[in-house]
């Protein structure tokens, strides 16, 4: 019998349900694995130890009175400490918002704790979720950067502190860190969870990003989450349909695109090694896989991205710069001063370039299932001041096109490979199918081995 | 300018952006993220599609 600690999210609901475990018991094994494994990870920054048992408590007397409120219940939550909680601080990992205490919590939030969710605590961002590395530890080698900016997140659910966490993704922020640190990470498509009440980098980018360690994990999370919310403007009424029930309909192999130009070019050969044994391993399992090609417009996908994340990373901290200019981290503050330099029509250009990329996306990603990438062109970088390099969510991020990256194995350094898989807008059913398949068929399971 | 500005243009253009908004010296220091920028706008510029596609912000 496993800790309640190293259970996933689908595990821990179903013990709840059956009466096996306890929401308290729970919430005091993963309390117990933070005291333990914090000092060495830092990965939190809030706990709200009494809140986080109180909660756990009114779970258990709410499976007495009535059942189980939603498909989580009882089942404790992390979040990037850029989503708002109603009388909890939402820092951002910055000296601006240290103090800052929202009074109301994100949809997100509410969604969590409407599907019988707990909140555990506020995990480490980098600085609003920007490019200044934060203080958290891989948990595999901490001579390497975990990631980001979704690095508490990440880390924690790695080294079960929580079975599920959010980021958020703007660049590579979810599944950029999820490979490094060897779970999964899903950024759904652009609209697909509100983001009221989640501070942003760049209104017309960010994307709330699942941190989890199984794909059917993140189909439950995205099933709690989905769903049209007017607070937000950029989330629409799209149908919401039955996420695991999708899982279960994949009636065989998937059609896989598998994606070399540019993605291989920029891995080092030991990722395309990698990548091309575990496409391997898929095709021999039936999946049909065929090389496709990148449409024109890619070439200026990262441009686009950088140009209209700067500017409105720009718009948004406006006021706080000009104040307090100084008390922003390095590279936060350059994104920003290049936000303010940028002219408005080069803005609109990029704006529209990216309707342009995010078309010609759907039509190469129509061709096939999902595609296929390496997830990270190397594994995390021995370096902590970086957060690695975003370039391969980039262009999911920029389309808004949903991406998942699953673990496939590790490096020879002992450090997480994974691969990325992308599928059409709205269609996280099939992506998530496809998905759970290939984690099938590779069954790799990632434990971090000095906190295992 | 061009009808296309290139990348000398751009670069130049928010080099003098930088100097009057925070002076000479900041301006020398943001070199290379200027010389960053420059170059995604003149790669975006190459890339900018037919006339009449507008923008989409919200997709």
């Amino acid at each position: 019998m496993p800790e309640p600690y190293q259970l996933s999210v689908a595990e821990a609901a179903g013990e709840i349900r059956s009466g096996s475990l306890s929401p308290v018991e729970l919430a005091q094994s993963l309390l117990g694995r933070i005291d333990a494994l914090e000092p060495s990870l830092r990965a939190w920054v809030t706990i709200d130890r009494e809140e986080v048992l109180t909660e756990a408590k009114r779970r258990e007397d709410e499976l007495g009175q009535g059942g189980p409120k939603g498909p989580i219940h009882g089942v404790p939550v992390g979040l990037k400490d850029i989503y708002y909680t109603a009388g909890m601080k939402t820092a951002c990992g910055s000296r601006i918002n240290a103090d800052f205490v929202p009074d109301y919590d994100a949809t997100t939030v509410s969604r969590i704790k409407e599907a019988g969710g707990v909140i555990l605590g506020k995990a480490v961002t980098t600085e609003f979720a920007m490019g200044d590395p934060s203080h958290a530890i891989n948990p595999w080698n901490p001579a390497h950067t975990p990631g980001g900016s979704s690095s508490g997140s990440s880390v924690a659910v790695s080294a079960r502190m929580c079975a599920a966490a959010l980021g958020s993704q703007t660049g590579g922020s979810t599944c950029r860190p999820a490979a490094y640190n060897g779970i999964v990470g899903l950024k759904p498509t652009y609209g697909r969870i509100s983001r009221y009440g989640v501070v942003p980098v760049s209104w017309s980018l960010d994307t709330v990003g699942i941190l989890v360690r199984t794909v059917a994990d993140a189909a439950i999370m995205l099933q709690v989450m989905a769903g049209h919310d007017p607070q937000d403007p950029g989330c629409p009424d799209q149908p919401v349909p039955d996420y695991l029930e999708a899982m279960s309909r994949q009636d065989g192999p998937p059609r896989i695109g598998l994606i070399k130009e540019f993605f291989y070019d920029k891995s080092t050969p030991e990722v395309r090694s990698h990548t091309d044994a575990a496409v391997e391993k898929l095709a021999q399992a039936g999946a049909i896989v065929q090389e496709i090609s990148l449409p024109e417009s890619f070439a200026s996908a990262h441009s686009c991205q950088r140009i209209v994340s700067n500017v409105e990373a720009a718009a948004y901290h406006e006021e706080s710069y000009r104040d307090r200019a100084d008390e922003f981290g390095p590279k936060a503050r350059s994104s920003i001063e290049m936000g303010m330099l940028i002219p408005s029509v080069r803005y609109v250009q990029a704006q529209r370039a990216r309707r342009q990329f995010r078309a010609d996306m759907m039509a190469m990603v129509r061709e096939v299932d999902v595609v296929l990438t390496p997830g990270i062109q190397a594994p995390a970088p021995r370096d902590l001041s970086t957060t690695g390099d975003a370039m391969f969510q980039q262009p999911w991020t920029s389309s808004g096109l949903p991406s998942i990256v699953v673990p496939s194995g590790l490096s020879q350094d002992g450090l997480p490979l994974a691969i990325q898989l992308a599928g059409l807008p709205w269609d996280e059913g099939k992506l998530l199918a496809a998905a759970g398949w290939c984690e099938s068929v590779l069954g790799v399971s990632l434990s971090p081995p000095d906190f295992s | 300018m061009s009808a296309k500005p290139t990348h000398e243009e751009l670069l130049r253009d928010i080099t003098e952006r930088a100097k009057a908004l925070w002076g000479e010296a900041k301006a020398t220091e943001m070199a290379a993220a200027l010389e960053q920028t420059a170059f995604n706008m003149a790669e975006i510029d190459r890339a900018i599609p037919k006339r009449d596609m507008e923008p989409g912000y919200y997709q």
